[in-house]
Order: structure tokens, then sequence, then C-alpha cells
């Protein structure tokens, strides 16, 4: 582990023991929720999944990316059946040690879209491409609406968001998820009482009222302290805040870009697998150990990448990508877990789809419905 | 009988003097009174002063200028949206800008160059508009155009030209990206001089034949762009895109066929196709499928200042209460642009979108620098709670001349900002749902 990292994670560790929860009058009188979570992180913009894991003595892979495979091959962390992971995701090797860590290396769809737009909406609404969605439903939001949550429970739309990415993720239609952003409006138009009160029912005013009711409960709500001063950082520590508090959010999700690396891939997924390992890292070391077995993570990134490296020492839209799932929950991840050897798979310029989107969500979705 | 194109442009984007009943105002006034076409003129030093509030900000505004030149030119944008009669042309080009997104590339004139093609070119022919666009350089950083060589083609434009722009998902296949990738290797623009024009680089350019939407040839990157107009998905793609931004969300099939029949054969010119459209049948009687449509932040903008008489001051002023509200000229949050309907009610913009435009109105007419003791005391006292929003906005209101304006023609103020009868005052217009929406 590097040193950065260690000292963040004791940061988060020594933080999080400080937190005390805040009792402002929104937050007495809200329910307390300490049930399952999901957070889902998405890597926007295709990660390459054969560099973060790829099989160590294949050769067709060798041939096709005599330059890329070196970081994960030579330096990278020994799993197992031959797989190599970046050496920059120690966390998750850590994770994956005791047994909290599944991988999924070539997700894709059931027809090859390697559009950015399209490919993130197929994965943000669970379909297909040829799946029926005129209102542009997110699964999440599906989900939520079918799971009929309890409403004295959940009050508001469990669903936070933590990025400013445009997503259909949580869209029903009817709700979309509150944003856990940097400034409060409230502290600006403090006369949103006044006006909701003079307002007759009506489907703004039910919608301003449910914006107001979160922007309360979460004035008095902070990340916790010292996180990695990083995208990803600031997101898992807001997550790991709602947990810590209680907060009743069910679905939590976030965003981390750059991945779209038609050139000078190591460069850049370097840095940013450095980042998703200090966050996740940090945001591991903020929440109690029971609180990690009710919490899922869910990482996963639009479409996947070309196998062979082009001239730019990069690479192109490919069809499919590497899914990840972590949880404290060892139990579910051992029934999901199947990773098989590669090492004599005969790769081509593009990944084979061995799981879906939908077989990735049905995953989560499955653990987030049992009790 | 009041027209649907009544209701749109007069209606909508009416403006506080636009209460000269000599002036038709009708289709052929829209389109016969155009202003010629001029650029916009950027923010100097020389006309800095026009900008401000008060002469004492012009240092710090010369500041803010070096700081976001972007943030001062798209203000520029809005104020002719706002100041001018006509305002169709710049409708057409925010149009354009929600149809095609793309960000302001790596220098100041790359995005006002391409501003200037969508205010230009935007009411004109679409072939010239998108040959135009494709050879700009904020598109090519923007989607990864000005690197594509034959060795490696580089996909992002050309599929989104496919997908987004031009034919709509469904209408082409991967091989067709591919070939439409291969045509436009090769495209370079020179980074030193403006206008920035655009180059072949022939050692990078794919030369080979390409067979694309089932045509064959030695195409390049126009042939590209016209063989997708030759397809008529391609005219039902811009139409539907046309009448959901100007007239409603989701419209009917036939609507779209008539009138994208109309601007296949007309030779795909825009201001043509808006005429037929406004005129047609289907959107000034048959229009049970017309659903009050909400109002895109710059439209909300926009219509308030029209309507009132304000006048935004601080070159950064727009800037703040658009990004607020969720929409950043020039930024938009993805190549698949911007929200549309009631997506724009989300988080936190919902609240800039109802109280945003009366928290303009309180902070008005600012007579004293923001360092003077005057201010500072002012701004603890009057509503301390908009301390924040005083400090980053700023605007001049004549509130005797708007209530003259008014009360010299006998029109309330709800029938002036809503078209509704009842009894409102200004703040209970400009905070009602109904104000939201067009």
């Amino acid at each position: 582990m590097k040193r950065k990292t260690f000292l963040y994670a004791l940061g988060a560790a020594t933080a999080s023991r400080l937190i005390t929860k805040c009792e402002t009058p929104h937050l007495k009188h809200i329910h307390r929720y300490d049930g399952k979570r999901l957070i889902i992180i998405r890597l926007d913009g295709g990660n390459d999944g054969l560099y973060a894991l790829a099989p160590k003595h294949n050769e067709s892979l060798k041939k096709l990316r005599p330059t890329l495979l070196k970081n994960t091959i030579v330096d990278g962390i020994n799993l197992e059946k031959n797989w190599m992971l970046h050496p920059s995701l120690s966390a998750i090797s850590d994770l994956w040690n005791k047994e909290q860590a599944v991988f999924k290396p070539f997700v894709g769809f059931n027809k090859i879209n390697t559009s950015h737009f399209k490919s993130a909406e197929l994965w943000e609404s669970g379909l297909f491409a040829d799946d029926v969605n005129p209102d542009k439903t997110g699964w999440v939001g599906r989900l939520v609406e079918e799971s009929k949550s309890d409403t004295d429970l959940f009050k508001h739309y469990p669903v936070l968001k933590l990025h400013n990415r445009q997503t259909i993720i949580d869209k029903t239609p009817k709700l979309a998820a509150f944003s856990w952003l940097e400034e409060n409006p409230l502290n600006t138009f403090y006369d949103t009482e006044e006006w909701l009160s003079k307002k007759s029912a009506n489907k703004l005013k039910n919608r301003v009222q449910n914006e107001v009711d979160q922007l309360n409960l979460f004035k008095e709500i902070r990340p916790v302290p010292n996180y990695p001063k990083t995208q990803l950082g600031l997101q898992l520590s807001k997550a790991a805040s709602v947990i810590k508090h209680d907060l009743p959010y069910q679905y939590i999700h976030a965003n981390l870009g750059g991945f779209d690396t038609h050139l000078s891939q190591p460069l850049r997924l370097n840095s940013l697998y450095d980042e998703l390992n200090q966050a996740l890292l940090f945001f591991n070391s903020s929440i109690t150990q029971s609180q990690w077995m009710n919490t899922m993570i869910m990482i996963y990134s639009e479409f996947g990448r070309t196998v062979d490296e082009n001239k730019n020492h990069g690479t192109d839209h490919g069809y499919s990508g590497l899914s990840l799932i972590l949880s404290g929950d060892e139990s579910y991840l051992k029934q999901i877990k199947n990773l098989k050897d590669f090492s004599e798979y005969s790769f081509t310029n593009y990944t084979p789809i061995l799981n879906t989107n939908k077989d990735l969500i049905k995953h989560c979705s499955d653990w987030m419905s049992m009790t | 009988m009041q027209t649907l194109y009544n209701h749109i442009f007069i209606h909508r984007f009416r403006k506080l003097n636009w209460l000269n009943n000599n002036l038709i105002r009708d289709i052929h006034w829209l389109f016969e009174s155009i202003e010629k076409y001029k650029p916009l003129d950027p923010i100097t030093k020389k006309n800095i002063l026009d900008y401000c509030i008060i002469e004492e900000d012009k240092n710090e505004q010369l500041r803010l200028l070096a700081q976001d030149s972007w943030a001062a030119h798209s203000h520029v944008w809005l104020t002719k949206m706002i100041e001018v009669d006509n305002p169709i042309r710049e409708l057409v080009a925010l149009f354009w800008h929600h149809h095609i997104p793309s960000s302001t590339g790596k220098k100041f004139e790359h995005g006002s160059l391409l501003l200037e093609i969508f205010r230009k070119y935007g009411l004109g022919n679409a072939r010239e508009l998108f040959v135009k666009v494709a050879a700009n350089p904020a598109m090519m950083y923007y989607l990864d155009g000005h690197w594509s060589h034959k060795n490696n083609p580089n996909e992002n434009f050309p599929r989104e030209l496919l997908e987004l722009f031009l034919l709509g998902e469904g209408n082409y296949t991967l091989q067709d990206v591919k070939e439409a990738a291969r045509a436009f290797t090769g495209r370079r623009f020179n980074h030193k001089d403006y206008p920035y024009e655009l180059y072949i680089d022939e050692s990078a350019y794919d030369k080979k034949e390409k067979e694309f939407l089932g045509e064959k040839g030695f195409f390049n990157g126009e042939d590209i762009i016209d063989i997708c107009l030759k397809q008529k998905q391609c005219a039902r793609h811009l139409t539907e895109s046309i009448i959901a931004f100007f007239i409603a969300e989701n419209p009917p099939k036939e609507l779209v066929e008539d009138c994208a029949e109309y601007y296949y054969h007309n030779n795909y010119k825009t201001d043509d196709l808006l005429k037929y459209i406004f005129q047609h049948r289907m959107v000034n009687t048959n229009t049970k499928w017309i659903k009050p449509k909400v109002k895109t932040p710059v439209e909300l903008l926009v219509c308030f200042c029209r309507q009132t008489g304000y006048e935004l001051r601080g070159i950064k002023t727009s800037r703040n209460l658009l990004r607020d509200m969720g929409q950043t000229l020039f930024s938009p949050p993805n190549v698949g642009g911007w929200p549309r309907g009631e997506s724009w009610f989300t988080s936190n913009h919902v609240l800039y979108r109802i109280f945003g435009l009366t928290a303009l109105i309180h902070i008005s007419n600012r007579h004293h620098p923001k360092d003077s003791l005057a201010y500072k005391v002012k701004s603890r006292i009057d509503r301390p709670g908009l301390r924040s929003f005083r400090w980053n906005h700023d605007g001049h209101w004549n509130q005797n001349k708007y209530q003259r304006v008014l009360s010299d023609r006998n029109i309330k103020v709800p029938r002036w900002m809503l078209g509704e009868s009842n009894s409102m005052t200004l703040k209970e217009c400009l905070e009602s749902e109904n104000y939201q929406y067009h």
C-alpha cells in the first residue's frame, strides 16, 4: 500500500470515529435507515477492462497489446486463474482476498453498441436496444417503484445523486433523484416556505416541497472529512456520510469521468485508477463492518475498448468491458463469483461478451430485494 | 382567432416595447424583418462600460473578462436575444446549439466561430450549416475529429453525426459508422491563424473507396453529409427536432412526415420549413397534441427580460444564473445535449427557476461599488440571504417605465406575463407554475 493511500485510510478511520450524528430539527424527525444500500459508480467514457484486469499468459493478447499490457502483467497484482489486476487497484485486491469483490470481465449488450450516448442510456435503463422504453425510465427508478418502498420510512424518493452528469438511471415518469451538490439554495431563497404555504397543490409545488425537505435535511450534513481531494473521493465521502447518519437513501449513484482513452491511455488510466482506489479505500474505512455488510458497490462503464492498441498509445470503443461488484456480504458474492481462466483464449480485435448489462443489474437488484 | 404562432412569438417572446399596434405581427413580419446578419461584437476594453451597472465596476469586469471570456461572450449572445426586435435568428441559432451540442474548443475564437455558424447559416440551407460545423475547431476538439488518421479512424464525430445530428439511431449500421470514420480522416485545421481553416492532411486521409448507406465511392466528409441528406429519414430527424423545440414535444407522425417532405423537397431550407410549420393546420387548429412545454433556462431568462425590460448587467450575471438553473451555454452535460421537458425541474435548479427572477428584481439598480461601506451595509440589512446572489448578479430595471407602459395600454400584469385575466402581482406571476411553461 502506498504511503499516501495509507494516510487517507488512517484519516478516514479517525474522522469517522469523530463524527457525531447532528440532531437538527429535520434530522430528528426523519426515520433512520440502516438497511441495504446500493452504490453505483459509472466510469464515464468506456473503461479499458483489459487494462485493469488481464490474463497473464495469453499469447494472442500480448501480440495485440505489446505496450499496454506491460503495466498490468509485469507490475500487477496476482489474482487467481492467471488474472492480473492493475497495480493501482490494491484496495480492490484487498477486498478480493477477503472474498468481498467479484469481477465480471466481459459485460456488454445483446447487440453491439459503441456509442457513448446510446450505451450509457442502455446501461441506465437496464435494457437492450430493442426493448421498449417510451418514458425513458431507469432501472433504479423502476426497481424503487416495483418494490413499493415503505412510505413511512422513505418519505422521499430513496435515490441520491452525487454528480452533475445527466442520467436516466433513477428516472421514472413521476420522480427523479435528489442531487447533493455543493451549494444549498435554501441559504439564498429562504422564503420558499412562505411560497409553499400559499400554493395550492400542484405538480410543481410537490416537486419543490420534495426538494426543500431534502435540502433542509442536508443543511447540516457534511461529507466525511479528510477525504481524498478528488472528484470520486468527494462523492464517496458523501456516500459514507449518508450511511453514517442512517439517512433514508437506498440507492446512491456516483460518476468518474475521463475513461475515453483514445490516446495516451497509460498516463490517463494510471491516474484514474489511483483516484478510484483511494476513494474506495477511504469509503471502506469510513463505515463500520456491519454497514459494509449492508452495502454493495457496482462499478461499470458504458462499454469496453478494443483489444488491439492504436497508434496513439490508446484504444478505441469496444464491445464489452469490466464490471465489478464489491460488498461486505461475502456469502452472496460467493454465489455470483465466476472468474474463468482466459490463458488459452484466442483474442481478436474485440472482446467477447460473456455477460450483459441485465445480468449485472440482476445480481445487484436480487441482493437488494433479499431480506 | 389568435393562432398558435401568435402565442409562440407574440406571447412568449414579446418585448416591453412591442405594444406598437402599427407593426404587423405575423408570419410574414417574422421572416421578412430579420435583421441583416452581423457577427456579435465581443466584449472588449472599449465597450466594457456598456455591461457595467456603474462606472466603478470597470476594472472588476475587465478582470472577469480576462478570467472567463466565454462567460462574457455568452452574455453578449443572450443580450442580443433580449434586445433584438425580431428574435428568430437567435432562436434558430439556439435551436442548432441544442441539436448539435458542443463545447468551446481550446481557444475563444473556436467557440465564437461555431456560434456564428449557427447564427449565420441557421436559417439557411442545412447542408451548408453541417459542412461548416464539421470543419469547426470547437466541434473537432469536442468529438476528436482533429486527429483522426487513416490507420486509426476516430469514430466519435461520424457516429454522433449519424446518430444524434442527422439520422437518428437505428437508421445506419456499425459498418456505416466505420466507413464514415474513414471518410473523415485527415481533417486538420490551421492552429495558428484565425479563422483556423480546415485543410486535409493527405498522408492521414483515407483515399480508398468506401461504402456508406448503400452507396460506393471515394467519399470524404462532405460527401458523407450529402449522402445523409439524401435520406428522407434525415429530413424527418431534423424536422422532429425543430418541431419539438419550437412547438411542443412528441409531435404526431403525420405532422413530422408532412413537414419533413416539405423540408426535403425545399433543399433543406430551415426558414422555409419554419414558415411551413408555423402555418400548418396541426399547429394552428388541430392542436390537441400540443402540451405546455417547459421553458429552457435560456428561454425563461430571455422571456423575463423581454417582458419586463430588465437589463442584465455584469458579464457573468447571465452565466451564473443560467448555470444555477441548469444550463451553461456551450457547456452541455454530454453530446446528447441538455435535458428536455420536466427534467429541467431537478434538484437545486427548480428553486433558481422559480425564485431567481424575483431575486434579480430585488437586487437590481445597484448604485454603490461592491467594496463600499454603503453596499456592505445594504447587503447585510436588505434581505441578507441574498448577499451571495447579490454579489454574483447585477441588473437594471426601470419599474416605473414597466408599470407605465402596461397601464398606458390598460394591460394587467398576468395578462401580459401569462395570458391570464386573473389578478396577480409581478412576483406572483414570475413564481407561478405557469410561468415555467410556454
